[in-house]
This record gives structure tokens, sequence and C-alpha cells, in this order.
């Protein structure tokens, strides 16, 4: 089964999250934050992350420049879905690029069936 | 386009509006995630997660209006086409419409490009047709009712507009609410205070773009229209 790590840092959300990816036949595991996500990744290694940028403490970038230091997950997916709009990061597309960043989704504009199909690209991407 | 600063209860005020979306997020997911569990709760639940996505809606474009009007930030055109727009909004509200008895007619007479900002425009337009859908579908009797989406020529200019066929809006309606509506309660009186705020957050996001949203007929339907100037540069591609 497809291992889903999300990194959000509202209860809610993640609950939300957990439940809807669970009952397509995801192993789900979320997290709220990074460095929990790193200790998490380690042990599971997912096969796509998502993740809210607005995290504590550390905040969604710092993970990401973490997560892509280490070689062996430097394939892994990387789905941002977060509550700051993308045009708050000004000429951003190379900056995510360099990251290696699938893709950028705005967490209010997209229903969790849409995002169920955005994974389910990217796992189709990852096989084909 | 309009030369204005944020003030600090703008600025205030954004970030409540900015706080605010969490929970709406909140609720719209979970009604979303019960739907798909609980087939039985499925129409209640598709009324939740509209009305939260409705009130997102406004939010967020109450927002894009104010960082719109902020004089510190550019707006970001490019050639875009008014029908498309319109054919994207009119796909977005569906769903509202279908759940309010009302029909859609998109209705495209011209294509001509303009000089735009893709989203602001469809923002602003969504706002507009939720808000008369809504009107549209609460007056009195139970017949089904119609919204049109109209895009057509007007000398230089392309018009795009919201009409339906049960709107009660003239311009003397229009002009007095535009001039109250900061102190009254129920703003146009022909809509409700909430469906009628959709309409100053729709006005707000054009004005900043220095368009002006106006009431109109179309087809003998009342409804709302705004005159995208033609860019001269574009009509010689």
């Amino acid at each position: 089964m497809t291992e889903l790590l999300f990194i959000e840092p509202d209860k809610i959300l993640g609950d939300i999250f957990l439940r809807y990816f669970s009952s397509k036949n995801f192993n789900v595991r979320v997290t709220s934050s990074a460095q929990e996500a790193i200790l998490l990744a380690d042990e599971i290694t997912p096969d796509i992350v998502i993740i809210e940028l607005q995290l504590k403490q550390h905040n969604g970038i710092d993970f990401l420049y973490e997560f892509r230091s280490y070689s062996d997950w430097l394939g892994i997916p990387i789905v941002i879905h977060s509550m700051v709009p993308a045009n708050e990061f000004p000429n951003s597309k190379k900056f995510w690029n360099e990251l290696n960043v699938y893709k950028y989704i705005y967490k209010p504009k997209l229903k969790l069936s849409s995002l169920l199909n955005e994974i389910n690209e990217i796992q189709m991407n990852k096989t084909t | 386009m309009k030369d204005i600063t944020i003030n600090s209860n703008q600025f205030l005020l954004k970030s409540v509006a900015e706080e605010l979306r969490l929970p709406l997020v909140q609720i719209s997911r979970l009604a979303e995630l019960s739907r798909s569990s609980y087939s039985d709760s499925s129409d209640e639940m598709k009324t939740i997660e509209s009305s939260a996505d409705l009130a997102l809606q406004l939010l967020e474009s109450y927002i894009l209006g104010v960082e719109l009007g902020d004089k510190q930030k550019e707006i970001e055109l490019s050639p875009i086409t008014i029908g498309a727009v319109m054919n994207d909004v009119a796909h977005q509200v569906y769903r509202i419409a279908n759940q309010n008895n009302c029909d859609i007619e998109l209705l495209i007479k011209t294509s001509k490009p303009i000089m735009g900002n893709y989203e602001a425009i469809k923002m602003a337009y969504l706002n507009i047709a939720h808000s008369i859908i809504l009107a549209n579908s609460s007056i009195g009797n139970t017949k089904r009712k119609s919204v049109i989406f109209a895009v057509y020529g007007r000398g230089p200019k392309n018009m795009a507009g919201v009409y339906g066929n049960d709107i009660q809006i003239n311009k003397t309606s229009w002009e007095k609410s535009m001039s109250i509506f900061y102190k009254t309660r129920q703003k146009i009186p022909e809509f409700s205070s909430i469906n009628a705020s959709g309409f100053f957050v729709a006005s707000s996001i054009l004005d900043s773009m220095s368009l002006s949203l106006n009431p109109s007929k179309y087809k003998g339907r009342k409804g709302l229209v705004a005159g995208f100037p033609l860019s001269q540069q574009l009509s010689l591609i």
C-alpha cells in the first residue's frame, strides 16, 4: 500500500486526512512537526509527502531543505498543501523546482477528492 | 489602477479574514469526509459543505480586494478572454445553482482578448454569480429559475454580465446601495444582507482594476455587468 506522510499542524485537518485517505486504501501517517516528520520518514520511507508550510518551530521550508539533504529521499515526491497562497512567494517556480517540489496546492481551494486525484496522478507518474 | 494604501483597520480585518479561513476549511472538509463516508447524510453534508465554501470564497475575495487595492502590490496582467473566465465561473457555480433549483445559460458572443488578471476577475464574477443565484432562488415562488452568463461586445469594450430571471435591481437602487453600504445592515433592499456582500466585494475587486460594476438588462433580465476595454495591441495580433 502507498505510504502517505502528512505534515499538518492543525489537529482537525490532520484527523480528516487520516480518515479520508485511510478509507481510500492508503497507509497514512500524520504529524504536526517537521522534526517528527524526519524521524517518521526515516522509519517508514513514505511514497509521497504532503506538507503545510506553516509549522510550529521549524517551518516547512526548513523541513524541505533538510529532507532533500538526504540522498535516499531525493526522489520522494513532495506536495505543498498550504494555507499560504502560492502568489505570496514571488518568482517561486525556480525555488520549488530546486527543492524538487512536485506541486504547490492552495489548501482552501482543493477538496479532498481533488487532493486524492493529485495523489493518484503522482502514483501513476511514478509507475510509468 | 487606483492609488490606495491599506489602512490599519483594513489590515486588521484582513488578518481576521485570513484567520477565519482555517475553521471554514475544517467545516468544508469535514462535511466532504462525512459525505463520502455516510451516504445517508449526503444531502445535509452537501449543504454544509456548500455554505462553508461560499463563506470561504467571500473571505478570499475580500482579502484579494484589499490586496489589489494596496498600491504597494502590482496587479499582474496577461492576455485573457472574458468568455473563458465566465465559462470557468459558470462551471464552478453549477453545484450551487443546482442545489437552488436554478439553470445556468452561458452566452458568449465575443472572444476578443483583453489584458486582465484572470484570477481576480474570476473571483469577482464568482461572487456576483453566487449572490445572483441565491437572490434569484430566494424570491418567493417555486418555479425553476435561470441565470444567464453573458459576454458580448459593445463598442471598444467586452461586456460581461450575470442576469437572473427573478432579479429586481435597477440603477437607482444600486447607486443608493453603493452610497449607504457602510451604514446599513440590509444593503440592497432587493437582496438579503448576506447575499449583497458578494456584490460589494466583487465591486471592490473590479474597482481596483479601474472597472465598474453596474446594473443592466439583457434579454429582458436584470443583473450586473462590467465593461472590459479591449486591448489595442492585442487586437493587432
